[in-house]
């Protein structure tokens, strides 16, 4: 029993040690753990249920507030060895009583600390109501907050970051073109220009460059592919990295000062993983391709360089983008490599990033005269594009917590007539408006802080699940549950408590003047109650129709044919150290025994591999031309290099023309499969089979028509596509694609393992199930979809408390109305709709305001939706109807009591 | 101020709590647990006694030299917990509280409080 206990409860246990050490007491750490310790002692008792326990956190938070702060505790304790030495101090009680009471303030406050726990106490089911209220609302927004903070308004981990800049080239030619859109704008340097710039800028004080490249390591362990930096010698520096082994490079390690060196620098990560962090690494060496290189250094954990492309175009499948294994001298891999080289500077003091743009301008020299450059702050490097749908997400939990807030009014409000007869009395013997205002308050704070404390936790557990689902936006691991975040939520809490509490405070105090009676407050009530519950249903329809476009729209994406068929595939990215195998014949022969090896695994029923995967290949594509009448034309497509049982093993249709045969190899002419869509382009008015296409400098004969395959993400519009065989082009690096008979899972470790039986310096990463791929490439929306599905049915539950409050003490208020209409013969069918009457109305209302609202609210997410109008009719209806049923039941189930109402015992009640 | 000589009777009243916890260590040394546990035993229709002010009269009574913090008996599985016992002095006191109780209980039964409090039906 204990165990499972403990298993169950460790974080109610955790919230009061946190607690302990938040709040002011006057005991040190060894009470504070004896305290926890007979909290801990308490959740173990009999079976308690999960209420009872968060009663006693919220118990044993308020108790240690109330007594945590006695001067007792600055006493020393007497123990056995300090026995002989101890004479009592009887007067010392005295003192310490005339002491507590000398400290007015203090003593007023812990008067009403003390005054408001009881009062909380002797209405658990309105606090556990209010308190699980707040909770929902402070730990919704403070989830979407701290993803918030972390992507887009925490400082970037470098040196002076306001003053890091990016530099890109944009080429307005590109803008519009099918695969070259999105890059239009972000075209790294050649090798030229960025010399130009780094030793001519003034307006730039450093100007680093790095590189991206992939490559295997092998030595010790598996064969693993590896994402590689290259970095000039000044790149860590200027952006303030403290390597925590190591160094960087030297100038003259890098090029253009001197031939790159066989360096390398270790990411954390690597570091970890492959060496077992064991600092004895530096000075070793480690094999990646064929050479052998020299660890000099480790970065520290978390080290990102993310461009803004990664979340839709630069990742391939990477899980975390921004991350490079390793990193080598700049010039490595060579500096002849178009534009390859990314750029980040620091700008010069007093220069601008608009100076240095229009400097960066007058020195690049390589490239079309109509190329620009691009200076832009780092900062809006990485939050580009993710400002809104973040703000949207942000926006939508502040939604949540403007219900919950105007819920927990609600249910202030309710507990109004109950208290009024209270208040009055105090207000008669003297107590001033602003001392039971004050009371009121503190009743509200400490209902605010339970609430965020709750709220704390419930963000924990919804940023854990929002960072699970989330899609990979830059400088997710900047995430975390910080100060920052804690103090969000602290601060959410406590002004709710004040900002929310206050009308219902000011309510009872005004109340309090001279009126005794119950009747005449809870009429005044009533109005504000029933504006709350329309407040709470609008929002509620905002956050439901919201959710409905998100949803509406994620399965829209998900109904868009791919053109092929994904169930149980599986790919596995297979790449082979660059020394093997040699020359194209070695690669086909690779490429075949891979095929064998594949079809051969028991649960495979077919097997194929592409250079590249759908869904995930769009920024491959490559300029090439072709001949039409005899004219050269240029054009942009994505070449794909693939195994020729492709198109029959994905299901692509063939629509003219035949398929690429094993027979297509290097001795053959170079033919070509082309899509629907590039076919369409091209030659709209007659067929391509027999047309001849130039790329890499041969000519290829088209001879046959495929269907257009999605490519790109989910939603993307279909890039033209062009087929060649892997028997024509050898390709080092394969995706590897089967078809299992089962789960993929189950086969692909004996793939693996038949895989490198071929070779053992294979490095094999495995890419996912197309379902996966596929489901991942609409992660924005899926993201989008199930948090506004979260929200709006946390909304809908906390309406329904609402409504159901409103009703049920609509009908306490009026029993005895009820009852006198019932004694004179009114049927019970009239008296229920007399009390639906109340909360419908109120909800109606708010209906049909939350429509409106949400019609705002959709023109402005109306951008984020696929193929889903903002004003869609299907969304709004069912929003209406299932706010409207909802309310209906939120209010008859209280309504039905009436029928249990005795016109004798209420009319006899009131008389007391 | 002249320091006044320590007589049992200089501490009454105490607070139930604290007369219940020196009732509880009469029985034995024992952790804040138990003691609680055993107040619990004997008080049903109390409200459960809260961590933190069970602490504070613990300490108090500590501070006073009423009770005192031994080591843990050598049979403990949890070495986490303080293990308090009765000193002679907590003892008087108790003894003192309980006849002080007593007394009060008997001016209610003169007066007919006590007979009072159960009506019939």
């Amino acid at each position: 029993m204990n165990a499972e206990m403990n298993a169950d409860c460790p974080w109610l246990v955790r919230v009061f040690r946190f607690w302990l050490r938040l709040i002011p007491t006057r005991f040190g750490p060894d009470v504070r753990r004896e305290i926890a310790l007979l909290f801990e002692d308490r959740l173990r008792e009999g079976s308690l249920t999960p209420s009872r326990r968060l009663l006693l956190l919220l118990q044993a938070m308020a108790d240690a507030v109330l007594h945590g702060r006695h001067p007792v505790f600055e006493r020393p304790l007497r123990s056995c060895t300090a026995r002989r030495d101890h004479v009592a101090e009887p007067g010392k009680r005295r003192h310490e009583r005339r002491t507590t009471r000398g400290d007015d303030l203090m003593s007023s406050m812990l008067q009403d600390l003390r005054f408001a726990l009881r009062s909380l106490r002797r209405r658990p089911v309105f606090a556990t109501f209010a308190i699980v209220a707040l909770a929902l609302g402070v730990g919704g927004t403070t989830s979407m907050f701290s993803v918030v903070d972390g992507v887009l308004l925490k400082k970037l981990p470098y040196r002076d970051p306001s003053t890091v800049v990016s530099i890109w080239k944009a080429w307005p030619s590109w803008r519009g073109e099918p695969g070259l859109d999105y890059v239009w704008d972000h075209i790294h340097f050649p090798w030229g220009d960025y010399l130009q710039v780094r030793d001519h800028a003034t307006s730039l004080e450093t100007v680093a460059a790095h590189a991206q490249e992939v490559a295997v390591m092998t030595g010790d362990g598996n064969a693993e592919e590896l994402s590689i930096g290259e970095a000039s010698a000044n790149l860590f520096e200027m952006l303030g990295v403290r390597m925590p082994l190591g160094r960087g490079f030297a100038s003259n390690e890098v090029a253009p000062a001197g031939e790159p060196a066989r360096l390398m620098v270790l990411s954390h990560e690597l570091w970890q993983r492959r060496f077992g962090g064991d600092p004895s690494v530096l000075g070793q060496t480690t094999t990646l391709g064929a050479e052998a290189f020299e660890i000099i250094g480790v970065l520290p954990p978390r080290f990102r360089l993310p461009s803004d492309l990664i979340a839709t175009h630069d990742n391939g499948g990477d899980v975390d983008p921004g991350l490079r294994d390793a990193w080598l001298p700049l010039g490595y891999h060579g500096a002849d490599r178009g534009n390859s080289f990314e750029l980040i500077a620091r700008l010069a003091p007093g220069a601008s990033a608009e100076q240095a743009q229009a400097e960066v301008q007058s020195l690049m020299t390589d490239g079309p005269d109509d190329q620009i450059a691009r200076v832009v702050p780092r900062k809006d490097v990485l939050t580009r594009g993710y400002g809104t749908p973040l703000v949207v997400l942000l926006a939508a939990a502040g939604l949540l917590m403007l219900i919950a807030c105007t819920n927990v009014m609600g249910l202030l409000l309710g507990e109004a007539p109950g208290r009024q007869r209270e208040i009055s009395v105090r207000a008669a013997l003297g107590a001033p408006p602003r001392r039971i205002l004050r009371q009121l308050l503190t009743e509200n704070v400490l209902l605010g802080l339970a609430g965020a404390g709750l709220g704390f936790w419930v963000a924990r557990i919804g940023t854990s699940a929002l960072l699970a689902v989330a899609p990979p936006l830059p400088r997710l691991e900047a995430v975390t549950i910080d100060g920052r975040v804690m103090l969000f939520a602290a601060v959410a809490g406590v002004a709710t408590g004040l900002v929310f509490g206050m009308l219902p405070a000011l309510h009872l105090v005004r109340g309090a003047g001279a009126k005794l009676r119950v009747r005449a407050s809870s009429k005044r009530a009533r109005p504000l109650q029933s504006l709350g519950v329309a407040a709470q249903v609008g929002l509620t329809v905002v956050l439901l129709v919201s959710a409905g476009l998100f949803g509406r729209s994620l399965l829209q994406l998900f109904a868009v044919e791919p053109g092929f068929r994904t169930a149980q595939l599986a790919a596995l990215e297979l790449r082979m150290p660059p020394e093997e195998p040699t020359t194209p014949d070695d690669r086909t022969r690779f490429l075949d025994a891979v095929y064998r090896a594949s079809t051969g695994t028991p649960g495979v029923v077919a097997a194929s591999a592409a250079r590249r995967l759908p869904f995930a290949s769009g920024n491959g594509t490559q300029s090439f031309s072709f001949l039409r009448d005899g004219e050269e034309v240029g054009s942009t497509q994505l070449p794909m290099f693939v195994h020729p049982s492709y198109f029959e093993m994905l299901g692509i249709p063939l629509l003219q023309g035949r398929s690429l045969q094993v027979s297509d190899n290097r001795d053959t002419e170079p033919v070509i499969v082309i899509s629907r869509a590039l076919a369409e382009q091209n030659w709209p008015d007659r067929s391509p089979i027999g047309e001849r296409v130039r790329y890499r400098g041969r000519d290829w004969t088209i001879v046959g028509v495929v269907g257009d395959v999605l490519h790109q993400a989910l939603g993307d519009d279909t890039i033209a596509t062009f087929y060649a065989s892997a028997y024509q082009v050898a390709q080092h690096t394969m995706q590897l694609i089967v078809r299992t008979t089962g789960e993929p899972s189950t086969v692909l470790p004996t793939l693996r393992e038949r895989l490198v039986a071929i070779h053992p310096n294979i490095a094999i990463r495995e890419a996912g199930t197309m379902t996966n791929l596929m489901k991942e490439s609409a992660s924005d929306a899926h993201f989008r979809a199930v948090l506004l599905g979260t929200f709006a049915t946390l909304a809908t539950l906390l309406a329904v408390i609402g409504i159901f409050g409103v009703t049920a003490r609509s009908i306490a208020a009026r029993s005895r109305e009820l009852g006198i209409r019932s004694a004179l013969g009114a049927p019970l069918r009239a008296l229920e709709l007399l009390v639906l009457r109340d909360g419908l109305a109120s909800a109606l209302l708010g209906v049909v305001g939350g429509l409106l609202g949400a019609i705002v609210a959709a023109r402005w997410i109306g951008h984020l939706l696929f193929e889903v109008p903002p004003l869609d009719p299907l969304t709004y209806a069912g929003a209406t109807v299932l706010a409207t049923t909802v309310c209906l039941i939120a209010a008859y189930l209280p309504a039905r009591k009436i029928a249990r109402i005795q016109p004798r015992e209420v009319m006899t009640d009131d008389q007391s | 101020m002249k320091d006044q000589p320590t007589t049992a009777h200089s501490f009454l009243p105490l607070h139930a709590l604290e007369f219940q916890t020196l009732l509880s260590l009469s029985a034995g040394s024992a952790h804040a647990y138990a003691i609680v546990q055993a107040i619990e035993k004997r008080q049903p229709a109390w409200s459960p006694v809260q961590p933190t002010n069970m602490y504070r009269r613990i300490w108090r009574l500590a501070a006073d030299g009423l009770i005192e913090q031994i080591e843990a008996p050598p049979n403990v599985t949890d070495p986490r917990r303080k293990y308090f016992a009765i000193t002679e002095l907590g003892s008087q006191v108790a003894a003192a509280e309980a006849a002080r109780l007593r007394s009060l209980l008997r001016h209610a039964e003169e007066a007919g409080i006590v007979a009072r409090e159960v009506p019939q039906a």
